[in-house]
């Protein structure tokens, strides 16, 4: 089998070309980042891509979508991120699988059989979460007031101005924004600002 | 009792006064003038008698004539004539002018004695006597004393009503900073006073307003430092998520497939071929132990809590020396322990912040620090001979130094050299602990 590894860390293309070696891969190939990928899955027809989404340039998603539309190799991702968000993004951009690389070299090792065999796979604690309802593109686990100050912040307003806007303290929205990063998993206002623009809550 | 009212009662009082004062002067002149009257009258009615006397010896019927004499004071408006008899009887008298009498109170008032007039005639045991009549005088002056009594009440009432309205005027802006006051206190720094009405109160209201201005700018500066920390917050954590997720991540990962293909060439009797695979493991371990040092570096600088500043600031070039070795470093530290830990923690964030700036920013062949006591300061300065320029990029280091320096009370100046390059210069006083710790 021809696998293709595509990580911007060496040590993790090296160990996981190792454990592919150990399976019964025949022939592994590299890639640190997206163009290198794309090349070579377009010279070498890959049977299996093992995909990292944390990649500098293109981005994780972006590639992936691009590798799926070129070439029929299975896309198994493998990534630091467990939130079910992600998993479900990946899946509709075309992955046949998703993993995070906090699961155990067993189960990593059964999605890489189960994905190359032409099935789907996704961790066991993802797809739990995912049926769950978690993951929903949508920002149910907001209530309504988080919803209005999500609005407010990807119209452009300030702290002050939100608090002005509410009627409430300036600390209040600071540590409201505090608990929503954490509901929401991410780690700075900006990125709170970019979920809401995407999600249009505004 | 509102300003207001007091005011008013106060002029009130005063009109009534006056008007009293008025009243009485006009009393005492009426009765000047009522006894001018009444003597005056007497006194020519006296001279008219006299005359008539002298033709009286040689009139024909006397007793007749004296009565015409009598009769000729009938209308008078001052005095009435009578003929006096023998034995004091009255044998005739004018009838004067008829007049309305003014209350009895008033008339006690004026009334003035004047003694009656007594002529003996010629013709002996009779006596003509003219008395003063003061019914007619007193008339006038009560119709007068009306007039007055009525007017001057009137004058009080619209002189009150006036003061009334102009001081309600004048003092309406005061109530209305007095309205705003509070609303300022409870925190609505938009409130405004209005500048209007006379030179004390707009000067009042513009002191107000300019409080709220600044309260309110105030505000906004907290606000916004209150903002910028919370996104270095955010920045920080970021930063360390990303490390935690992107560097430390993968090494786990890595180390843990190792572990794992270990484990199961062992399991198989295949030592020698596991060998490998936990050296990697042990690098990947090694890997991460210097990962967890440097975000706790980043996160506290433990060598300035447990080796002094000193120590902390040469681990600090130390640091910067092994990343640019084409660099020249020159430290010059003269602080010796025993500094206020607040003085310490910035003077070491200057150092951190300035070394990272000259290197990221100045492309810089040496760079001298120097650290110096003074008995009530601490001195530190960073100097590089880099590109210098006026700062481009809108960062949080220069910001946080002075906000630092601030803090503590001290001085900062920052920016680039006359003669090329950068320099950072701060003083942080020692004396005031309580701040700077
Ligand atoms: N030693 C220096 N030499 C040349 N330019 C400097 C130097 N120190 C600061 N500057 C200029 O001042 C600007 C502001 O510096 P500041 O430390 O505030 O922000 P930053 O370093 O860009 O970002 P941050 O410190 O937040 O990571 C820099 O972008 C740079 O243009
Ligand atoms: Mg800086």
């Amino acid at each position: 089998m021809k696998v293709l590894v595509v990580d911007d860390h060496a040590i993790v293309r090296d160990g996981l070309a190792r454990l592919l070696a150990a399976d019964g891969a025949h022939q592994i190939l590299q890639a640190a980042a997206g163009r290198e990928a794309l090349a070579l899955a377009r010279a070498q027809r890959p049977e299996l891509i093992v995909l990292d989404l944390n990649l500098p340039g293109l981005g994780g998603l972006e590639l992936l979508r691009r590798l799926a539309r070129l070439t029929d190799a299975r896309i198994l991702v493998l990534s630091m991120h467990a939130e079910p968000l992600y998993a479900r993004r990946a899946l509709e951009a075309g992955a046949a699988g998703y993993v995070s690389k906090n699961a155990s070299p067993a189960e990593l090792m059964a999605a890489v059989r189960k994905v190359a065999a032409g099935g789907r796979f996704v961790e066991a604690e993802i797809a739990q979460a995912i049926a769950l309802g978690g993951g929903a593109e949508n920002l149910d686990v907001l209530s309504p007031r988080e919803l209005e100050i999500m609005r407010l912040l990807a119209g452009g307003a300030s702290l002050a101005e939100i608090a002005g806007a509410l009627g409430v303290g300036y600390k209040t929205v600071a540590n409201t924004l505090t608990l929503m990063k954490s509901k929401l998993g991410v780690a700075r206002t900006a990125d709170l600002v970019r979920l809401a623009i995407e999600t249009g809550v505004s | 009792m509102s300003l207001r009212i007091r005011i008013v009662v106060a002029i009130v009082l005063a009109l009534v006064l006056g008007s009293g004062l008025g009243l009485a002067l006009a009393g005492w002149h009426a009765r000047q003038w009522l006894r001018g009257e009444l003597v005056s009258a007497q006194a020519s009615a006296d001279l008219a008698v006299r005359r008539d006397f002298e033709g009286l010896s040689r009139s024909a019927a006397p007793a007749r004539d004296l009565a015409d004499l009598v009769g000729t004071f009938d209308g008078d408006r001052h005095l009435q004539a009578l003929l006096i008899g023998p034995g004091g009887r009255i044998l005739a008298a004018s009838i004067p002018e008829p007049a309305s009498a003014p209350p009895a109170w008033f008339a006690a008032l004026l009334r003035q004695k004047i003694a009656p007039a007594r002529l003996p005639s010629p013709a002996a045991g009779v006596a003509v006597e003219l008395r003063p009549v003061d019914a007619n005088d007193m008339a006038v002056v009560w119709s007068e004393f009306l007039d007055l009594a009525l007017a001057l009440p009137l004058a009080c009432l619209a002189g009150a009503g006036l003061v009334w309205l102009v001081v309600g005027r004048a003092l309406r802006p005061l109530a209305a900073v007095g309205a705003v006051l509070p609303r300022i206190g409870a925190g609505d720094y938009d409130a405004r006073a209005p500048e209007r009405g006379p030179p004390e109160l707009v000067r009042l209201g513009r002191g107000v307003n300019e409080m709220a201005g600044r309260l309110s700018a105030m505000r906004a500066r907290n606000q916004a430092l209150e903002e910028q920390i919370l996104t270095l917050q955010d920045e920080e954590r970021a930063d360390i998520a990303r490390d935690l997720h992107d560097e430390i991540g993968p090494h786990l990962f890595a180390a843990n497939i190792d572990a794992a293909m270990a484990e199961s060439l062992i399991a198989g009797g295949r030592t020698e071929a596991a060998l490998d695979q936990v050296r990697s493991v042990q690098g990947a371990i090694g890997h991460i132990q210097r990962l967890v040092r440097d975000i706790l570096a980043r996160l506290r600088p433990t060598t300035l809590a447990e080796l002094g500043l000193a120590a902390a600031v040469r681990d600090l070039v130390q640091f910067w020396r092994a990343r640019h070795p084409e660099i020249a470093f020159s430290v010059r530290l003269c602080a010796d322990g025993g500094l206020p830990q607040g003085a310490e923690e910035a003077a070491y964030r200057l150092a951190q912040e300035s070394l990272s700036n000259a290197v990221r920013h100045g492309a810089p062949s040496a760079i001298s620090l120097t650290l110096e006591r003074t008995h009530e300061a601490l001195r530190i300065e960073v100097v590089d001979d880099g590109v210098g320029a006026a700062p481009r990029g809108a960062g949080f280091g220069l910001k946080g130094m002075g906000e630092r320096v601030a803090a503590a009370g001290g001085e900062l100046a920052a920016g680039p050299c006359d003669d090329g390059g950068w320099r950072v210069s701060a003083t942080l006083p020692l004396g005031r602990r309580d701040r700077a710790a």
